[in-house]
């Protein structure tokens, strides 16, 4: 009886234990190298971008160090300083001079757009992070583009706005010279109007007007129910403070970006922000995958500065370019690459699946989050 | 009106000659003559003349010559205690004050007591041996104190065989980490155990024996002692009591003995008592409590010690963590699991109509008609006894509930399947699927069952909530749906059906086990290998379990996360209210509800299904429905 005992145990046992065994297998470094160049704002206003996107960068190159072949990947960091005309000259330099395999841009949709004909002319391919503006990846086949495009992310906040939160009256703040600001506010407007939503008043404005207290006032007397706002971060602000200043509390939607740039440029105003819904690419308690999960303990493994949706959209640029590379026999097959690129399907991110389409445009899902004590508050999720 | 002696002899050591000028001048006109303790002791004769009473202010040692003198001399004795000496106080509860504890001393109306002599030595007031955990403390000990010393003396602490005779000639063999003669002593833990059957003359010695055999039967001892503030009728566990006019106690090697404090002797020990020897003033309270309630017959209280072959077990090292017991301590609850574990008649027509009713229920979809299987169940208590079984090693008891129960399943299973054969249409209703995807919380549910099982059966007074037990772990419902499985021939369905009550199976008995363990049925789990097998087993199906319960747990979090999700589908925007993930044998179907303003085409439908797929690694067959709002 006891043999019986024993030996059932034995089996059942090898049997639990026998999945518990898989490892994963041991790239072997193969001495070679391959070069990525890094273009952002690393310096300057907008630094936020340049400086966490490359730590985004930096936090896949710790968690993964070799390509599947044993290849590593030395990263070349270019200042562009969110200049279109530095943009250019650090492409040119990183392409010619220096040879890098692809390359990584985290500048705003101005520097992006003066880079993407460049691409096509050097044949090298172009993995944007931030840039939003639907004529990112139009026109070229060598640029990729990580975040959803302005379009996508209009539609979705004409439709939050008319109906979820089911207000009809808006007012839509636009900067035009701001190739972001310009894009969103247009293809607010028009799909706003397309779905039988009033805009009440266009108002255009320059990132130098400070004076909102009689354009506030005059919306606040036309009963309008929503301001759209997709624009730069001191105007937000500043608009926040007259509204409070006159007393009226309109429903208030900002763009992608908006708590982690005044998080890093205006620390002491995000209470301006409490209760603004915005549109995202994370939020602060959506649910991670597990990939995710993995990121953010190797991110705090290396930096103590609290992640942000720029280091969010740094790790997923970074991450899908080597996946694309590991595709690859050769992994300075920039012909390759870029196909791979522009063939990745259901790759999994922080938040959610992401796939980039032939055209080089992203496919993934937008958050619509509402700004509370400086967290982004996970609203809806919308693909 | 209180009377007092009219004379009196003063006894004082040099110590307390202060006292001679106050107790001459006493206020109750007792003409009294002092005398230098020592003096009096040499030539008693001398002094007795003058008067028939005795007052002493001296230490404790020198006021048992006087009471052993008092033997010989019919004198009666008053006491003036000094201030220090609080176990004289407490032992004939005497006033602390001086012109009180005079006032008592000089009173006419003495008390008549017995005499306690322990190898001819005085007691007056505690005789201990060995070592009394707690017991030997105050009564009104801080409870945190008090669990310290508890704890302290726990180290090391350990059962050694004694033997106690008493007049009547009973042998008292046991194991005990020490013993205490009581007599007149309030302020202990052990006195007040046993208060209510002491007196000062009846004769009898009151001994308190101390047999913790487990740590966890210590703690319910302090448990018990902390817990009663009042007097106690009951003995509590791990006490033994004996009152005897006389008692010897045996040890294998000699034991020293403390009598009042002091070391003064060694076993064997013989005490007797020398009944209403002496007269002596008291203190108003133990006057007025003298006899009360005291019967002066033998008592021998020993159920909680260990006997038979405990003893041997007890004596052999430490005390265990988990206490051991005889067949015989649990009498009846063993000859319950013995029929329990039997098949009789009622066990199987209880098991063919439970099943039957659990069958019809299950495709009635109707929890009110399941819940009555469930109560009709029998198959609670063969588990239970196998349980005890296995902890035991009794092999018979194992193998008849084994065989027990596997007729039942045999019987549900059958019954069940024919069932399911007479109905002509077989749905598939949500009663039946509550039981195909068993998870790590049933494993839960079927563990606290099976402590809850074992719990109630030891105990008569809640054997009522077994019903409640059977209840929560439902046995016989998941035989059925798995007989019905058979039944339909659906292999998956019998598997999943009968995993979760393989689960109930296997957790009920090994969760019972533990529980009677704890309870203190078995000094170890005797049938180690087939604890070990059953644990296995659990493991096994620990297994599929917990993947279970993964899923489910993905699906609700999926569920949950899915009311957030919008679709922007070629311009159109879709809002999920609702979705519901359900896993069908080997296919998972997601039901979908959306809500939309405009219509939507079939190029519209093909994207969102490709959104929704894009969303899982693995295949899911989609469901939308799709609600047009205004």
């Amino acid at each position: 009886m006891n043999k019986i005992c024993i030996l059932i145990s034995i089996f059942l046992l090898t049997a639990s234990l026998s999945g518990c065994g898989e490892e994963q297998e041991k790239i072997q470094p193969s001495g070679k190298s391959i070069r990525i160049g890094f273009i952002g704002p690393v310096s300057g206003p907008d630094k936020v971008l340049g400086g966490d996107s490359l730590k985004g960068v930096q936090t896949v190159l710790h968690m993964e160090p070799y390509l599947s072949n044993g290849d590593t990947i030395e990263l070349l960091v270019e200042d562009d300083k969110n200049d279109p005309a530095l943009a250019v000259k650090a492409f040119k330099k990183l392409v010619e001079k220096d040879k890098v395999t692809a390359l990584i841009v985290a500048s705003s949709s101005g520097a992006a757009l003066a880079i993407n004909e460049l691409a096509d002319h050097y044949q090298t391919p172009v993995v944007i992070l931030l840039a939003s503006h639907p004529d990112i990846s139009k026109e070229t086949k060598y640029v990729s583009q990580i975040t959803f495009d302005n379009t996508f992310q209009a539609k979705v906040a004409a439709l939050f706005v008319r109906d979820e939160l089911l207000l009809e009256r808006v007012a839509v703040f636009t900067n035009p010279d701001s190739y972001h600001s310009k894009s969103l506010s247009e293809e607010f407007i028009r799909k706003f109007r397309s779905i039988e939503g009033e805009i009440d008043d266009v108002v255009s404005v320059s990132q130098a007007t400070t004076d909102y207290g009689e354009i506030l006032s005059h919306l606040r007397d036309r009963d309008v129910q929503l301001l759209y706002l997709p624009m730069a971060v001191e105007n937000v602000i500043e608009i926040s403070k007259e509204l409070q200043a006159i007393g009226w509390s309109p429903e208030v939607m900002g763009g992608d970006g908006l708590l982690t740039r005044v998080f890093a440029e205006k620390r002491d105003d995000t209470q301006y922000l409490e209760g603004f819904f915005a549109t995202d690419l994370y939020s602060n308690n959506m649910e991670m995958t597990v990939y995710g999960r993995k990121v953010v303990k190797g991110f705090h493994s290396l930096f103590e500065k609290k992640n942000s949706t720029f280091v969010a959209i740094g790790v997923e640029g970074m991450a899908i370019l080597m996946n694309a590379v590991n595709r690859c026999k050769e992994s300075s097959d920039k012909e390759c690459i870029n196909s791979k690129l522009h063939a990745t399907v259901d790759f999994e991110g922080l938040l959610g699946n992401i796939t980039i389409q032939p055209d080089g445009k992203a496919l993934r899902a937008l958050a619509v989050n509402r700004i509370r004590e400086d967290q982004l508050e996970f609203v809806v999720k919308v693909y | 009106m209180e009377s007092y002696v009219t004379t009196a002899i003063f006894l004082y050591v040099a110590e307390r000659e202060d006292l001679v000028k106050q107790v001459v001048d006493n206020p109750f006109a007792c003409r009294v003559r002092p005398a230098l303790l020592q003096e009096f002791l040499d030539s008693p004769e001398q002094y007795l003349e003058y008067a028939s009473h005795v007052v002493v202010a001296a230490p404790l040692d020198k006021i048992k010559s006087v009471i052993a003198l008092s033997l010989g001399h019919d004198f009666s004795i008053g006491i003036i205690p000094g201030q220090e000496q609080r176990n004289l106080i407490n032992c004939y509860e005497l006033p602390k004050k001086f012109e009180d504890a005079l006032d008592v001393a000089l009173r006419q109306d003495v008390q008549v007591m017995d005499v306690v002599l322990c190898n001819k030595h005085i007691l007056a007031f505690k005789a201990t041996i060995g070592r009394l955990p707690l017991i030997d403390s105050p009564s009104n000990i801080n409870p945190l104190l008090a669990t310290f010393k508890a704890l302290r003396s726990l180290w090391g602490l350990r059962l050694l065989p004694f033997q106690y005779l008493t007049e009547d000639g009973k042998a008292i063999k046991t194991a005990a980490s020490g013993c205490m003669i009581v007599q007149r002593h309030k302020r202990t833990l052990a006195s007040r155990l046993i208060s209510h059957d002491s007196a000062l003359a009846d004769g009898m010695i009151s001994m308190v024996i101390t047999a913790p055999t487990s740590i966890v039967d210590y703690f319910n001892f302090l448990y018990q002692t902390f817990l009663c503030r009042g007097q106690r009728k009951r003995i509590p566990s791990t006490i033994g009591y004996i009152k005897s006019p006389t008692i010897t106690i045996e040890t294998e090697e000699p034991f020293d003995v403390a009598i009042d404090g002091e070391n003064l002797t060694q076993t064997p020990l013989h005490c007797e008592t020398l009944p209403r020897a002496v007269r002596i003033n008291v203190g108003e309270g133990l006057r007025e409590s003298a006899g009360e309630g005291a019967k002066n017959t033998e008592r021998i209280e020993i159920k909680n010690l260990p006997a038979g072959k405990e003893l041997t077990k007890a004596t052999k090292k430490r005390i265990p963590f988990f206490s051991y017991a005889s067949e015989e301590r649990f009498r009846d609850l063993f000859v319950s699991l013995r029929d329990d574990s039997k098949i009789q008649p009622t066990y199987l027509i209880l098991m063919v109509l439970s099943t039957m009713l659990a069958a019809i229920g299950l495709y009635q979809s109707s929890s009110a008609v399941v819940i009555g299987a469930m109560l009709l169940a029998p198959l609670m208590a063969p588990i239970v006894a196998l349980a005890m079984g296995l902890l035991r090693h009794d092999t018979k008891l194992s193998k008849s509930s084994m065989l027990t129960i596997m007729v039942g399943i045999l019987i549900a299973l059958t019954a069940a399947s024919l069932i399911s054969f007479l109905f002509p249409h077989k749905p598939i209703t949500m009663e039946m699927q509550a039981r195909l995807h068993p998870s790590l919380l049933d494993l839960g549910v079927a563990i606290v069952a099976g402590v809850a099982g074992a719990y109630t059966k030891s105990n008569k007074k809640i054997l009522q909530s077994l019903a409640g037990v059977s209840i929560a772990v439902a046995l016989v419902p998941p035989l059925a749906v798995a007989g019905i499985g058979l039944g339909m021939g659906d292999f998956s369905f019998f598997t999943q059906a009968f995993l979760l009550f393989s689960t109930n199976l296997v957790g009920i008995t090994l969760a019972a086990t533990f529980t009677f363990r704890l309870l203190g049925y078995s000094p170890v789990v005797r049938d180690k290998w087939g604890v070990v097998f059953i644990g296995i087993l659990l493991i096994g199906i620990s297994i599929p379990l917990y993947l279970s319960y993964n899923e489910l747990v993905d699906t609700t979090v999926l569920e949950k996360n899915w009311k957030q999700e919008r679709f922007l589908v070629n311009d159109k925007y879709l809002i999920v209210q609702q979705a519901k993930m359900v896993h069908q044998r080997d296919e998972k179907l997601l039901f979908v509800r959306v809500l939309v303003r405009e219509p939507l085409t079939r190029k519209d439908l093909n994207q969102l299904r490709k959104k929704i797929e894009s969303n899982f690694s693995d295949t899911v067959t989609i469901r939308v429905q799709v609600i047009y709002i205004p």
